[in-house]
């Protein structure tokens, strides 16, 4: 599947929460901050659409 | 509380679906994708944070009557270890709740993948599913749910029956055997259309759901679907 590039502005407070997350979770960044970030905004989307029943 | 920039490669797939998603909520981008993303993480760093983040998706989504029969049916295809497809979910949705618009529809469906366990993707374009039933009966049990009633239905089930799409085997058995209405009609034949089947093709598929429409007719139908598209 494609990838594309992502450029936003967020809360500092959460992308450190965020990246400490990743790390604790994989053991690095590299390769995997995409990935848990494509699952928040899945689960966000799931979470939005089924809220709307 | 300070900004910072995020840059990231993500899912060519999702980044579209929150896009869609972000202009429907507010028709624009800029400004308010941020937010979103910002959203997405809080709730992806509080469900991790819980024990159980499975458990605590399932108790953020209360269950409408609807869900309840939707879960019903999983349930028991789960039970009988039948392999579902996207589509006759979809169908199920449209036909059995009577779910009618394109994003309720999507709606159910993104309802019941939290129980589905992807097992092939066909050349097709068709998603073959088996449904993982102790997530089931956990989100049963957490809205105490009885599984063993019989789902309500609107439309009479029919006969179950299966096709053999390309060497594999589907079922339909949420198909209606009637003649369903021109916009369900629509759909069928456009899904189908888009999965790749020619006009005969498609012709031969409706037969075997016990529709007996024209070539003619598939054809007119596809036209005027593709022309609304384009318009």
């Amino acid at each position: 599947m494609g990838k594309v590039r992502l450029s936003v502005w967020v809360d500092r407070e959460i992308y450190n929460l965020f990246k400490e997350f990743v790390f604790k979770k994989h053991g690095k960044l590299h390769g995997v901050f995409g990935l848990e970030l494509t699952r928040a905004m899945e689960l966000y989307l799931k979470k939005e659409a089924l809220s709307k029943r | 509380m300070g900004k910072v920039k995020l840059t990231v490669w993500i899912d060519e797939e999702t980044y579209a679906l929150l896009k869609a998603y972000v202009v429907r909520k507010y028709q624009k981008l800029h400004g308010v994708l941020g937010e979103e993303v910002d959203r997405a993480i809080r709730l992806l760093l509080s469900l991790e944070s819980q024990e159980n983040p499975e458990e605590a998706l399932f108790k953020t989504v209360k269950p409408s009557r609807k869900y309840i029969d939707l879960l019903r049916w999983l349930y028991d295809k789960g039970q009988r270890d039948e392999l579902i497809t996207d589509t006759a979910i979809k169908q199920y949705i449209r036909f059995n709740l009577g779910v009618k618009s394109k994003s309720s529809i999507y709606s159910y469906y993104n309802f019941a993948k939290m129980f589905l366990v992807e097992e092939e993707k066909t050349e097709d374009k068709v998603t073959v599913f088996s449904v993982d039933i102790e997530k089931v009966e956990k989100y049963a049990k957490i809205h105490n749910i009885e599984l063993e009633e019989p789902a309500r239905t609107t439309v009479k089930e029919p006969e179950p029956s299966k096709v053999t799409i390309r060497g594999f085997e589907v079922s339909l058995e949420t198909i209606p055997k009637k003649t369903p209405n021109q916009s369900a009609l629509a759909e069928i034949v456009m899904d189908l259309y888009q999965s790749g089947y020619s006009a005969s093709e498609i012709v031969n598929k409706l037969e075997a759901l016990g529709l007996n429409i024209s070539a003619n007719r598939v054809l007119n139908i596809i036209r005027k679907e593709l022309k609304n598209e384009f318009i």
